[in-house]
């Protein structure tokens, strides 16, 4: 079903969605890669290397994990086996599409739960040279959950061919 | 707790196997085996952000940007015309080019899938119009794709080396020669088809050609000369590597060919950004599921069940035992080695197995496992590409996973091949 077919607003909530969640994640990277490049250049030019980028770096990972993993759920594109559900008709294509998306939230929202129980009981560790609490990563692990969550009900309201 | 790991493997099959996407799937089992076996819910988090909690897989993303700023800046074109002048006198030239260029472009991009899209869409269709069958074309590009991540940067040596532990210094150097012996046999197989068919050479050989072709290629191919170069003589470290990797992008895409520009940037950050993400999940959820399963005895069964069906003290038997295993679970799973390698390492350490050696099989294992249906990835991309039926792409194939066959026993029954460029490291 193309994008064509839903009312302009519900179609366009998918592409705010994406822009705002590529550019954080873009922005990212971008960091991220600043900062190993610093650590590096640091290390043979001025013979200082920086250990806290890589507290930052190992902190930071889990959520260009979730920013990534959400990008491509929202432009359908996370790794799926299509083999057999390619076969079936248009129909039966576009009911088992719903029940992925549902199954998708379902199964997000356990992940977020457990998360945020984790996040309650083990938030304030503090990382050894910078004093990062572990909420970091730990909320990356949520912020994925609720990116991949937005991304199926958004496949719910307003389906877009991947 | 046996019983519960095999429904839970087997969820996780059904899900995928019906188009669940493959983290969801994983994130599911995981939940399952926890609801069933009153096991500590909070293992979930715990687990995932200790699959994703490695330095190490910083790699990841830095070597896929750098290989992608290659590959929108159309810097892998010079190395096209460069294997042309080297090996497109042959019969089947066009074949042999196709064989040498993933051989050079997944040196830089680290991912098979990544150099599929990169070559195929300039490959397959040109192999039409010079008259190749299109599903011959179609196979021929997905399994040479394969070829580039055993040649360093590879990723899924990023993802052995941080599951394993092992060096990704040693199974950088490891993969060098199973590259080429590799593209050596696919070669092989093109030059028997060739005679078969008729096929003509693409050009006549000239040294001048080569020379000329090859001075434009120096700088490009620079790229994997700088890591192993580094790597071996212990100048730095696989996380500097990748960040010198993107900066050596950046120069030559931006200083050097000035072809780079901010929309061709953003679509290296954008596609770096979606490969890793789903990669690193899939890293955090699959370790997740292996420490299910260990909880669940799996991985000492596994051992013990290895051990009962090879009982004489062959470790090469028993290698070749876990490597069908892997195959059959490569057959499904992509990516495979997040997922399989936290079940088959403890029985990899029991039986006293090298972790580079088997490093270097179990990265042929992937490659096979994506050609193999029923969910072939890289044939349906690469059908996909050249718009050809996936089913004559898979018979067009045959003669090559035999071939990769052929090199993954070889492989097994020498590990020299694999063992000794990584000795010089020490």
């Amino acid at each position: 079903m193309s994008e064509a077919t839903y009312p302009p607003a519900r179609a366009s909530v998918r592409q705010i969605a994406l822009v705002i969640v590529e550019t954080a994640a873009v922005l990212l990277l971008v960091v991220l890669v600043a900062l190993v490049l610093a650590n590096s250049v640091g290390r043979y030019l001025f013979a200082r290397p920086l250990p806290w980028t890589e507290e930052v770096v190992v902190a930071l990972l889990m959520w260009l994990g979730g920013l990534g993993i959400t990008v491509a759920a929202l432009r359908n594109g996370l790794i799926a086996c299509s083999i057999w559900t390619a076969r079936l008709g248009p129909q039966a294509q576009k009911r088992l599409r719903r029940v992925q998306n549902l199954f998708g939230l379902a199964t997000m929202a356990g992940l977020a739960w457990f998360a945020w129980q984790y996040l309650g009981t083990f938030g304030g560790d503090r990382s050894p040279l910078m004093g990062m609490p572990k909420a970091v990563p730990i909320t990356g692990i949520i912020g994925c959950a609720v990116g991949m969550s937005l991304a199926f009900l958004i496949d719910l309201i307003a389906p877009e061919d991947p | 707790m046996l019983g519960l790991a095999a429904v839970t493997l087997g969820v996780l099959c059904v899900l995928v196997l019906i188009g669940m996407p493959v983290v969801v799937s994983l994130v599911a089992s995981v939940l399952m085996f926890l609801a069933f076996s009153g096991g500590w819910t909070m293992a979930l988090p715990q687990q995932v952000l200790a699959g994703v909690g490695d330095y190490l897989l910083i790699t990841l993303p830095l070597f896929i940007l750098a290989g992608g700023i290659m590959n929108v800046t159309g810097i892998a074109d010079k190395l096209f015309d460069f294997g042309a002048a080297l090996v497109g006198w042959m019969r089947g030239g066009l074949a042999h080019v196709n064989v040498a260029a993933s051989l050079m472009f997944g040196g830089m991009i680290g991912t098979s899938v990544a150099d599929l899209a990169g070559t195929g869409s300039v490959l397959i269709p040109k192999m039409k119009s010079s008259g190749y069958p299109g599903p011959f074309a179609a196979a021929v590009t997905a399994t040479s794709s394969g070829i580039g991540v055993l040649i360093p940067p590879s990723s899924p040596m990023i993802l052995y080396s941080v599951v394993t532990g092992t060096s990704l210094g040693a199974l950088f150097l490891a993969g060098v020669v199973p590259g080429l012996l590799m593209a050596a046999v696919m070669m092989i197989t093109i030059a028997i088809l060739a005679r078969r068919n008729g096929w003509q050479p693409m050009n006549s050989f000239e040294w001048s050609r080569v020379m000329q072709t090859g001075v434009h290629a120096i700088l490009p191919l620079g790229m994997p000369a700088m890591i192993l170069g580094g790597l071996i003589f212990g100048i730095f470290t696989a996380t500097e590597a990748g960040s010198f990797a993107v900066a050596y992008a950046l120069a030559l895409a931006g200083l050097v060919y000035r072809t780079l520009t901010f929309a061709k940037l953003r679509k290296a950050l954008v596609d770096s950004v979606i490969l890793t993400g789903e990669v690193l999940m899939v890293v955090g959820f699959s370790t997740a599921l292996g420490w299910a399963l260990s909880q669940a005895g799996v991985p000492a069964a596994l051992a013990l069940g290895v051990e009962g069906l090879f009982p004489f003290d062959s470790v090469t038997m028993r290698i070749l035992a876990l490597l069908l295993l892997a195959l059959v679970a490569g057959m499904v799973l992509d990516p495979l080695i997040p997922m399989i390698m936290p079940v088959l390492l403890p029985a990899l350490v029991a039986m006293d197995v090298d972790l580079v050696h088997f490093g270097v099989l179990i990265v042929i294992t992937v490659v096979i496992g994506q050609v193999t249906p029923p969910v072939a990835i890289a044939l349906l991309v690469a059908a996909k590409i050249g718009g050809d039926d996936i089913w004559a792409v898979t018979r067009a194939n045959m003669p090559f996973l035999c071939a990769l066959f052929v090199a993954l026993i070889l492989l097994t029954l020498f590990p020299a091949l694999s063992t000794t460029l990584p000795g010089l490291l020490h």
